[in-house]
């Protein structure tokens, strides 16, 4: 998995500054995304269907929202159920005080989080089902997104 | 396993709506009591359990068939002990946990269920049973029941591993388990034959079972068919074999469990030996609660029965191996379709060369490939059939082995014990 996830801190392009109509404090990382197949052999380069929309965390596009916050290895307010329907578009913020991967299983997106940065990944839900998002490293589980 | 340490499982199955539960349970009632009510008198399924024979394979063609299966077999065993071994850590690089998880744990003990016992024509064990079968000096009686204790620790053991260790599919737990397993069976194979393996290999003993619902069975060289579900009336009584079903759906139950938002919190941030010892509690209470309700309903009607026979539970464990392949189907169908892809593309390059064996190496898991619709018929149908199975052969095993077979009384227990579990099935669904 070191391999693995190095090429993911690698892939991850955070980008320097948010468009100048978001105004919230915290910056937006760029969420990039890969899947598992793909980087199942890190010397194969083959493009990954794209679920990872580039859209900004308070757009008006965005139908569920959520945000989460990572503080000494707990999630704090407990771990949650985000729900949406099919063709919605999801937007997940998370900030953690470590440095971490974002991981939404499945969907396979993937964003790098920094102290006082957090990763948000935007998605247009188009498979139904259950999906863990956690944090890779730590192996800790932050929330299940339900999508039917 | 909601999700093994990275991504085995990553996409889980939607909730069940409280309206399927209506319409399963409501069947699993009527259905139960119009069996014991309107049910036949006398014991019927062993009669027609014999099939018919479709056709003889000579012992020439029947070597070859199983010489290229369990060479097959062995590949599958070696190369998940090789990637176990050498094969960088991670679920993604790693065939191994797919290998354990997915085909041996799942796709093939499912398949079974349909095909006949596959693990028997793919087992390597067997091999070795066969080349070894002539130096073999006592050979085991086997009309001798055995027990299956063995094989049901075994699977507590397997179970603990995957459902409540904190690192199930990491190499070393998986290349320790490997190890074991493989050394347990060869040396039993060398020693005890075909016949010990079928009572001891766990593997084999769980396929053994579930395959005994299939319409496909090989006795000596022939292929015959029955009727699908009465082969369980000629599953043996042996001991152990209530632990061995009662073990397995122990562990189902709490994978179910594991997957509801209440567990989840319960273990969230408790990471490494803390994790594993609380989902050890789980894992065991669970099992002891299953194991209550059956040992509860059975010994009722054996005291109802005024009946001494020392191996009542295991003669009514039959019973539940059709609940125990509903909970299967339920809770691992959607994993084996994913995961089973996931699995194919892994297989074109099993130890990271870079090879394109079945040119699979790029392809992606379609997680469409089969609906929400679909999947949450299949949970419903698997959770309903496998209930009136177990009702079915529970009724007919009754009238054989009850001294009061009239008594619906002594019947009772039972369907009640059938109706609980498929009740905490459909629960455990709906809260998933």
């Amino acid at each position: 998995m070191r391999l693995g996830a190095a090429k993911l801190v690698l892939a991850v392009a955070i980008l320097a500054a948010c468009s100048g109509n978001n105004l919230d404090t915290e910056e937006l990382s760029h969420t990039s995304q890969e899947s598992e197949s793909g980087h199942s052999h890190s010397h194969d380069d083959t493009a990954a269907s794209d679920y990872s929309l580039d859209v900004p965390f308070d757009s008006e596009s965005i139908d569920v929202k959520s945000s989460f916050q990572i503080e000494q290895g707990k999630v704090v307010g407990g771990i949650q159920r985000v729900r949406a329907q099919m063709g919605e578009v999801v937007a997940l913020a998370v900030e953690s005080d470590t440095p971490e991967i974002l991981h939404l299983h499945g969907y396979d997106l993937v964003a790098t989080i920094e102290p006082g940065i957090s990763a948000v990944l935007v998605f247009e839900a188009s498979i139904p089902g259950i999906f863990e998002m956690e944090l890779e490293n730590a192996g800790l589980l932050i929330a299940k997104v339900e999508i039917r | 396993m909601t999700l093994l340490a990275h991504g085995i499982g990553a996409r889980g199955d939607l909730p069940l709506s409280v309206g399927t539960l209506a319409v399963v349970a409501g069947a699993a009632l009527f259905v139960s009591f119009a069996a014991l009510l309107a049910g036949w008198k006398e014991p019927r399924l062993a009669g027609i359990a014999k099939g018919r024979s479709v056709f003889t394979v000579s012992s020439g063609a029947a070597l070859s068939v199983t010489t290229i299966t369990r060479i097959a077999g062995a590949l599958a065993v070696g190369v998940s002990l090789w990637s176990a071994l050498f094969v960088v850590d991670s679920t993604v690089e790693n065939i191994a946990p797919r290998m354990v998880y997915v085909l041996f744990w799942i796709v093939i003990p499912l398949s079974s269920v349909i095909f006949g016992d596959l693990w028997r024509l793919f087992s390597p064990f067997e091999a070795i049973a066969a080349v070894t079968k002539k130096f073999r000096h006592a050979q085991p009686d086997p009309k001798k029941s055995q027990s299956l204790y063995g094989a049901a620790f075994f699977l507590l053991l397997f179970l603990w591993l995957e459902l409540s260790f904190h690192r199930p599919a990491g190499r070393t737990p998986l290349a320790i388990m490997l190890i074991v397993w493989i050394g347990w069976c060869s040396q039993g194979a060398v020693r005890g034959g075909t016949t010990w393996l079928g009572n001891n290999d766990p593997l084999a003993v769980l396929t053994r079972l579930m395959s005994s619902v299939s319409c496909f069975t090989v006795r000596k060289n022939r292929l015959v068919v029955r009727r699908p579900i009465v082969g369980l009336a000629e599953v043996p009584t042996q001991r152990g074999l209530a632990a061995v079903v009662l073990v397995v759906l122990g562990g189902t139950s709490f994978d179910g469990l594991s997957r509801t938002d209440w567990w989840t919190s319960l273990i969230s941030g408790k990471m490494d030996w803390t994790r594993t010892l609380v989902n050890t509690l789980g894992l065991l209470f669970v099992t002891a609660l299953i194991i209550s309700l059956f040992l509860g309903a059975v010994r009722l009607m054996q005291r109802k029965d005024e009946n001494s026979d020392p191996m009542f539970e295991d003669g009514f464990a039959v019973s539940l191996i059709p609940v125990l392949i509903g909970y299967g189907v339920a809770h691992y169908f959607s994993m084996a379709i994913f995961e089973g892809q996931f699995l194919l593309i892994q297989a074109s390059d099993p130890f990271g060369f870079g090879w394109d064996l079945f040119g699979t190496r790029t392809s992606y898991v379609n997680y469409r490939i089969v609906s929400s619709t679909t999947i949450a018929a299949v949970q419903a149908s698997g959770i309903i059939a496998g209930h009136i199975a177990g009702v079915v052969v529970g009724h007919d095993r009754a009238l054989e082995s009850l001294r009061k077979r009239e008594s619906l009384a002594a019947q009772l227990p039972l369907v009640v014990l059938l109706v609980a579990l498929t009740m905490i099935a459909l629960l455990l669904l709906v809260e998933a």
